[in-house]
């Protein structure tokens, strides 16, 4: 019975039949000329919702994309300022380097402001007995009063430091005093020195010195300050030279000094 | 009414007789207080538009100081400080000291009696003549108006007052033969002057300081 039954399925195995002709055609004919339009129809109208973690998940991957590609860009601004600075740091060197004559302008280095508080006070006796005994007679009799002679008033609003007793250098030097305000105003400027004396600068000279504070947009000194700085410094080399260690001429009688200033009378 | 207002008009001239009394006593030249300080102004006029070296000493001080024996003149301007001493010596004679200030060392020197004769001796002879009918007041003073002649020909136009005691003819030569102070006083040169007028006269107590060579100087000033 088993052998029987083998039988019928070996045979069927390799039984095999075939399909009638005009099936094979219709078949065909469909592949050759496409599916019905209904069909891709269907295809158009049909969607699949997709479920709700897959939003997230995509949105928590992009952030993570986002966040790792920045920090890069970050890096390289950093590094773009440093960049900046070192290159300003260099071009600032380089100017030093290229232009040392602007630095070292005028010749009165070497005089230094008398600090406040000290005063040149190594008294020298001309005539030791008599003057001391003169002068300690009168100690006591010392005048503190204030001036109030109204020509001679100062406006007393600011301090500088009188370097070396001397007038035009200490308004040449004194470089953090706010001067131009004062010679800009069509003041007088009066000078106190002491209870007794004042000096006026003369209109001319306060009009001449306003160059002396002019700035440029740096706060540098402009070229006409400089030279301004030049022309007071052969003034004073000038004067020295006329009045200093001259035996025959003093500043303090009225005829030599007129007659040197009016002879000096070149810019 | 009428005695309440002679009473305040009693009042007010009471209160005004010292202030009177005191400027009437200066007019006339008293002499009881020893020290005395001058000031001058000096005015510099070059004659010309440009700014020269003489605006330097334009608005400039000169600044006498008498105080007994000892007189000091000193001479005050952006461009320079100098001072003339004159002082007592230990045997009765004038010591005269020059000192620049205006310097990084200020360093007095002696001026020997025949150097100062050799600086003024332009002054020598020098003689002045008044100027009838020219008169003006300087700080309320009289001034008689001179013209100093020098042996050169040089002329020096000045205003002085008798009422004040001239200085001590070794102090200032140039006024040596004058009767008075001089007070204001102008010397023309070529198209140029320069005119020194008196801006204060102050009968006080000077500071001893002020005859000590190498004194004490303001370690600031105030503009």
């Amino acid at each position: 019975m088993p052998d029987s039954q083998n039988d019928i399925f070996k045979r069927l195995s390799q039984h095999e039949e075939k399909p009638p002709e005009f099936l094979f055609e219709k078949i065909l004919g469909e592949v050759r000329h496409g599916p019905k339009e209904n069909g891709w129809h269907d295809l158009k109208e049909h969607s699949l919702i997709p479920p709700p973690e897959l939003y997230k998940h995509i949105r928590q991957k992009w952030m993570q994309e986002r966040s790792q590609k920045r920090s890069p860009v970050f890096f390289i601004r950093k590094y773009r300022a440093i960049a900046a600075i070192l290159l300003a740091g260099m071009l600032s060197v380089a100017i030093y380097l290229l232009f040392p004559a602007k630095r070292t302008a005028e010749p009165l280095a070497e005089k230094k402001p008398v600090p406040a508080g000290q005063s040149i006070n190594s008294v020298q006796k001309p005539d030791s007995a008599t003057f001391n005994a003169n002068t300690d007679s009168t100690a006591k009799q010392v005048n503190t009063k204030k001036r109030s002679t109204p020509a001679l008033q100062s406006s007393g609003t600011q301090e500088i430091p009188f370097v070396n007793n001397d007038l035009l250098s200490s308004l040449m030097e004194c470089t953090n005093c706010n001067f131009a305000a004062y010679f800009m105003e069509k003041k007088r400027i009066i000078l106190d020195i002491d209870q007794y004396s004042a000096v006026t600068v003369s209109d001319k000279m306060r009009l001449f010195m306003k160059a002396l504070y002019t700035t440029n947009r740096r706060g540098k000194s402009t070229h006409k300050s400089r030279k301004t700085k030049r022309i007071l410094v052969r003034w004073q080399k000038a004067d020295a030279a006329y009045f200093d260690n001259e035996s025959s001429r003093t500043a303090l009688d009225p005829l030599d000094l007129t007659e040197f200033l009016i002879n000096n009378n070149k810019k | 009414m009428l005695q309440k207002f002679f009473k305040i008009l009693l009042l007010i001239l009471l209160l005004q007789l010292p202030t009177r009394s005191n400027a009437q006593s200066l007019a006339a030249g008293d002499t009881s207080a020893e020290d005395m300080v001058i000031s001058y102004n000096i005015e510099i006029k070059t004659g010309l538009n440009r700014t020269s070296i003489a605006e330097t000493y334009n608005g400039g001080n000169k600044t006498v100081f008498i105080s007994k024996n000892k007189t000091r003149i000193r001479l005050l301007s952006l461009m320079r400080i100098e001072s003339l001493f004159f002082l007592p010596g230990a045997d009765s004679t004038i010591h005269i000291y020059q000192e620049k200030e205006s310097a990084a060392k200020a360093n007095p020197r002696k001026v020997s009696l025949s150097n100062w004769q050799k600086l003024n001796l332009k002054y020598d002879s020098a003689y002045y003549k008044p100027v009838a009918g020219e008169s003006k007041k300087i700080l309320g003073y009289n001034c008689k108006k001179a013209i100093i002649y020098l042996k050169d020909g040089r002329t020096i136009t000045v205003y002085y007052t008798e009422a004040i005691k001239p200085l001590r003819a070794i102090c200032e030569p140039a006024f040596a033969s004058l009767p008075g102070l001089a007070l204001e006083y102008t010397y023309n040169y070529k198209s140029g002057s320069s005119t020194y007028t008196a801006t204060s006269i102050k009968r006080e107590m000077i500071n001893p300081d002020i005859f000590l060579l190498k004194g004490k100087q303001p370690s600031h000033l105030r503009l």
